[in-house]
């Protein structure tokens, strides 16, 4: 704690004002109750603005459905966000792009394949493919290696962590250019 | 409980025995370290009216804060209704320091005893919204985003100036009884710190003042009211007696400044700096988003100033086990929920 005094969270004047997202879970991460922990996080522009690392309310049989599961809690998050910013008159035009690692749920969200597998995940953890059908959601595929939402429940590597924090706006103040001293 | 017989003890001192001690290093137990700290100062803050009566400062205090409850007209006196058992009420009393330490104001508050009101007699609903700190972020990023001025201002006394929709009744503050009327109770005619229904009726009066100056509510958070004149927008967001307002319509924005002011005691506390603990700095480059108060507050509070930093190989996960460590050492309930409050916003 006493070495992360100076950081704080930096949101860049002008640029472009995009709402990104990443969501990602670790299956069956607690090893109590095996359940998985979903993450997900909001990048505004240059800054992050909202996340997430919860454990899930109930058990996964498969990576698939833990995944789902969070990117249905990310769009959730992702609904709630754009109509905060519809009602700051700042309205987002565009679908939000929510980065996914897991290639089956993209598809699954993306065309109604019912499969032995994923039979039984419930009715409303198909709420993702509403918002896709509706273009509020576009699903987009992102290699491991640049999945920001890691950082939440991994331990990671330096290199990759430094990276991540960065990429969410996390910039120690002096860096920054802070003039007044505090 | 079994004794250990001390050394000198009675019968043969000849005979001395050399008794196996404990080799553990005894500290004083981390959880009264806040209890040492409050000791050290010179003033204190009286627990009762009987003790807060025999200070010159206090009394003047009390004074005060009747003085400003009776302009406000926070209540009527009345002879007490046959069916009715008024709640009670006492003083509260807070020692303002600067940040030097130094006081800078005694504080007597009247509180009403608001656990004795009943439900549905006394009040029904008291949930009253507050920013989502995710919405506090979205601000300040849009707000950085789009280079607008942000300005902080704070309400004074905010729950006295909400109105009651029911009729609650109190018995007269203690030390200023009315001469004339001492059997007769007060009845409650705008609320009063501790009422359950306080900060409910606050939230509902700066959102008639804001509605009524042409602000509409935010569906997504309550706590959002924005207005737009002409493409141009100003947002105030409302934390119970703190206001952040921003936006691009510098006019509206010092129009509505004006007019709080006017319809409550405001203090305008200029551009924003500190907000629930988040700490504010303005670069060239943007905002930056920091708490580094809070946090060193937090390692002086429990004596870890002085710790060596480990380096953590950029790992998030040995940073979180040296928090839960930090847990372990302090053991007190309040650290761990600072400690999440910390890791809530950073």
């Amino acid at each position: 704690m006493k070495g992360t005094l100076d950081y704080g969270i930096l949101y860049k004047k002008d640029g472009d004002c995009n709402l990104v997202g990443f969501c990602d879970a670790d299956y069956a991460g607690d090893h109590d109750t095996r359940r998985s922990t979903t993450r997900y996080v909001f990048i505004l522009g240059w800054g992050a603005i909202s996340w997430c690392s919860k454990r899930q309310p109930t058990v996964s049989l498969s990576t698939t459905e833990a995944e789902y599961r969070a990117s249905a809690k990310a769009a959730q998050e992702s609904t709630w966000l754009m109509r905060l910013f519809k009602d700051l008159c700042q309205p987002i035009k565009v679908a939000v792009t929510l980065y996914c690692d897991n290639q089956s749920v993209i598809r699954l969200a993306e065309n109604p394949v019912f499969h032995a597998r994923t039979k039984h995940i419930e009715v409303h953890y198909h709420f993702i493919r509403e918002k896709v059908l509706q273009e509020e959601i576009k699903l987009k595929h992102v290699n491991t290696k640049d999945q920001v939402a890691d950082l939440f429940t991994k331990s990671l590597s330096g290199n990759k962590f430094e990276s991540f924090c960065q990429h969410l706006g996390m910039v120690n103040r002096k860096d920054a250019g802070v003039e007044r001293g505090c | 409980m079994y004794v250990q017989p001390s050394e000198e003890g009675e019968g043969e001192p000849s005979r001395t025995v050399k008794l196996r001690r404990s080799t553990r290093i005894k500290r004083p137990n981390p959880k009264y370290a806040n209890a040492a700290i409050t000791e050290d100062e010179d003033a204190t803050e009286p627990e009762t009216f009987e003790e807060a009566q025999l200070s010159l400062e206090w009394n003047k205090a009390m004074k005060e804060e009747f003085d400003a409850l009776e302009q406000n007209q926070t209540w009527v006196l009345v002879p007490k209704p046959r069916d009715v058992k008024p709640i009670s009420c006492k003083w509260v009393y807070k020692l303002k320091r600067r940040t030097d330490g130094l006081i800078e104001r005694y504080k007597a508050c009247l509180a009403a005893r608001g656990f004795s009101q009943q439900y549905g007699l006394d009040y029904d609903e008291t949930f009253s919204p507050i920013a989502k700190i995710t919405t506090v972020r979205v601000l300040l990023a849009l707000a950085a985003n789009k280079s607008w001025n942000l300005w902080q201002m704070d309400v004074k006394n905010a729950f006295l100036h909400g109105e009651l929709d029911r009729e609650i009744y109190m018995s007269q503050p203690m030390g200023f009884q009315s001469q004339d009327h001492p059997e007769y109770i007060c009845k409650l005619r705008k609320a009063l710190y501790r009422l359950k229904q306080a900060p409910r009726t606050w939230y509902g009066k700066i959102a008639e003042f804001l509605t009524y100056s042409g602000y509409s509510m935010t569906s997504a958070d309550c706590s959002v009211f924005v207005k737009s004149v002409n493409t141009k927008l100003a947002i105030v967001l409302v934390y119970v007696d703190d206001l952040i307002i921003t936006g691009d319509c510098e006019e509206e924005i010092l129009l509505i400044k004006q007019n709080l002011s006017v319809r409550f005691q405001m203090k305008e506390l200029g551009q924003l700096k500190h907000f629930l603990g988040l700490e504010i700095d303005y670069t060239h480059k943007g905002l930056v988003l920091h708490q580094k108060r809070y946090s060193s507050d937090l390692l002086k509070k429990f004596g870890m100033v002085n710790c060596t930093n480990l380096d953590t190989n950029g790992s998030k996960c040995k940073i979180l086990c040296s928090r839960r460590e930090g847990f372990r050492r302090c053991n007190n309930v309040s650290t761990i929920g600072r400690q999440l409050d910390l890791l809530n916003f950073k």
